[in-house]
């Protein structure tokens, strides 16, 4: 799937972990798991959000001026935002709303949406060689 | 992606405009009273800046000491300071939104970092703090010497690694550009002193060139760095000599054995020159032509005409003191000598014909275009602007590179060509497995052969 911006519908929220060999995979997903009941029963740190934002904004301006050669960042943008919203000038608003993002909302988000009974896993594991690499 | 073929019906596409003038942004050269240089250039497509502190010296510098020390120290230089645990470090960078890295080549050392430009100060200051006060702690470097055994023990089962190399082994002998890479037992010897004697005589704005690019205004930034760096002091490290590379004659065939492979990786190469040789230029259009771009002569031939391949390339390494040519295609097994017989072909042909106007037009466009792209982001200015002054070359390289481009004739071409595609002494190396191969590279000389450990082998 692409990226944050270049979809318009349902979209799959994907973590991938990968773990060393000497942790269980139980052990990894229970980590992972209480990270997220954590933001689901109290929410963000008080001081969390605004880094945050700040590294979003940060990666956003970075984004514009990258990609698969120098700039496809905005055309690809100005391109989703004309091809799903009718609006390219939505290239320079965009960030507004994830900056007006409240603490409350976070945690309301991380209810509705991060739910067990929606969450599919796969675990991919090496098949052995029987040898260490060489 | 596959290339369709044109048909009568399509129709060609439309000629090409002319270029477009760039605007070349404003730049500030100038030099701290500690010795550091500094270029700035203000770039405002985006609210940020980036940046990249050089030192002059590498891991050729410390190669006497041990392959591969300059990295590994730049790894952990990264991981503390007398102020700063690793944790707080990934901590401030995140709460102003910035990246920030570190590592070493052969002939410079780098922190690079990018951030917003309301917060180019506390970014700033970092910098100067890793480049002035990292502390080397003891956890930091064994994690470090941990996952640098693991990516040494990963390159030894990759083929391109494993053809650079032993290329390199070649082409440059005893000169350190040779060592591309410390074994398992090199790593497992690095003492933290030897990282830290490393950082004293690196780390010194003596030989410091610090190149910005964004949204900035230059004079204001300028304060802002003599304030944070001005105080800094440090003495030039002693200019090192090395040995010169061996004098090679014929060609030479170097072969890396590993078992089982279903694909071999060749990669021939020939001393070459520096970015600083007034034919550096005639010898890129010319390269572009060969096997430097994707619509070249030898992508057309191997990949798209016989596909015995998926990627070939060729290209000029300029390394501060010597560069070199080389080539490279992963194949499939039985067209090893086919492969090699068009690699040369092309190379020749190059050497003893002029290129067709229309051929020379095009390869024009596309260096010269892809310059320019270059050039449209604070990273890729970034980048050209640190080229020219780590190289000594002219203020004014870039405005004149698309005139001093397109300038360029078939019979430049064809002179650098003869020059530098030196067919009769080129360096063949292949990796794969000796059994489906060796007869194959056998054609083109005699045979050496090595285990992925870089052992001679019978």
């Amino acid at each position: 799937m692409g990226d944050v911006f270049d979809y318009n519908g349902p979209m799959q929220m994907v973590t991938r972990i990968m773990h060393k060999p000497e942790i269980s995979d139980a052990a990894t997903l229970e980590e992972f798991d209480s990270v997220i009941r954590e933001i689901q029963e109290h929410g963000l740190a008080a001081d969390e959000l605004e880094p945050l934002k700040i590294k979003f904004r940060s990666d956003y301006y970075s984004m514009l001026e990258g990609g698969m050669m120098p700039r496809y960042g905005l055309m690809h943008l100005l391109a989703c935002f004309t091809l799903f919203d009718g609006d390219p000038q939505l290239v320079n608003t965009i960030l507004d709303g994830f900056l007006a993002v409240t603490r409350e909302e976070v945690q309301a988000a991380a209810n509705k949406y991060l739910r067990r009974e929606k969450r599919a896993i796969v675990f991919r594991q090496p098949a052995s060689t029987g040898k260490e690499a060489a | 992606m596959a290339t369709a073929p044109l048909n009568d019906k399509c129709p060609l596409a439309p000629p090409l405009s002319a270029e477009r003038p760039v605007q070349w942004p404003r730049r500030t050269y100038s030099r701290l009273s500690n010795g550091m240089e500094i270029v700035l250039a203000e770039s405002r497509a985006v609210p940020k800046f980036t940046g990249q502190l050089f030192f002059r010296a590498g891991n050729a510098a410390l190669s006497v000491r041990a392959t591969g020390l300059a990295e590994m120290t730049a790894a952990v230089v990264r991981t503390g300071t007398a102020k700063r645990t690793s944790r707080q470090i990934e901590e401030d960078l995140r709460r102003i939104g910035a990246d920030l890295s570190s590592g070493a080549g052969m002939d410079t050392t780098a922190l690079s970092f990018d951030g917003l430009a309301e917060f180019s100060e506390p970014l700033l200051a970092m910098v100067s703090e890793l480049a002035r006060e990292a502390s080397f702690p003891e956890g930091e470097f064994e994690r470090e010497r941990r996952h640098t055994l693991e990516s040494v023990r990963i390159e030894r089962t990759t083929p391109s690694f494993l053809a650079g190399e032993r290329l390199r082994k070649t082409l440059f002998g005893s000169h350190p550009y040779a060592l591309v890479s410390p074994s398992e037992a090199q790593v497992q010897a690095y003492r933290l002193e030897d990282l830290s004697a490393a950082y004293q005589e690196i780390y010194s704005p003596a030989h410091a060139l610090l190149v910005m690019v964004g949204d900035f205004q230059a004079e204001t930034m300028l304060r802002q760095i003599e304030k944070i760096f001005g105080g800094w002091t440090g003495r030039k490290p002693a200019a090192k000599t090395f040995p010169a590379p061996p004098k090679l004659r014929g060609r030479g065939v170097s072969l890396v054995h590993v078992p089982g492979s279903v694909q071999t990786q060749i990669l021939c190469g020939c001393p070459s020159i520096t970015r600083k040789h007034p034919d550096w230029l005639r010898l890129a259009l010319t390269n572009s032509i060969y096997g430097g771009a994707f619509n070249s002569r030898l992508v057309m031939n191997i990949r798209e005409d016989k596909g015995y391949t998926y990627s070939p390339r060729s290209g000029v390494n300029p390394l501060r003191e010597h560069g070199y040519f080389s080539i490279s295609a992963a194949v499939r097994n039985e067209v090893v000598a086919a492969s090699l017989a068009e690699i040369f072909y092309e190379m020749e042909r190059m050497r003893a014909l002029p290129v067709p106007e229309a051929e020379l037009a095009d390869a024009i466009s596309y260096v010269s275009g892809v310059f320019s792209l270059g050039l449209g982001t604070q990273s890729g200015l970034l980048s050209q602007l640190g080229t020219v002054a780590l190289n000594e070359l002219p203020e004014d390289y870039l405005e004149t590179y698309r005139d001093r481009v397109r300038a360029l004739s078939a019979s430049d071409v064809l002179y650098a060509a003869r020059g530098y595609f030196d067919s009769a002494n080129m360096q063949i190396t292949i990796v794969g497995d000796r059994a489906q191969i060796e007869s194959q590279a056998a054609l083109y000389g005699e045979v050496a052969v090595y285990d992925a450990q870089g052992n001679v082998i019978q």
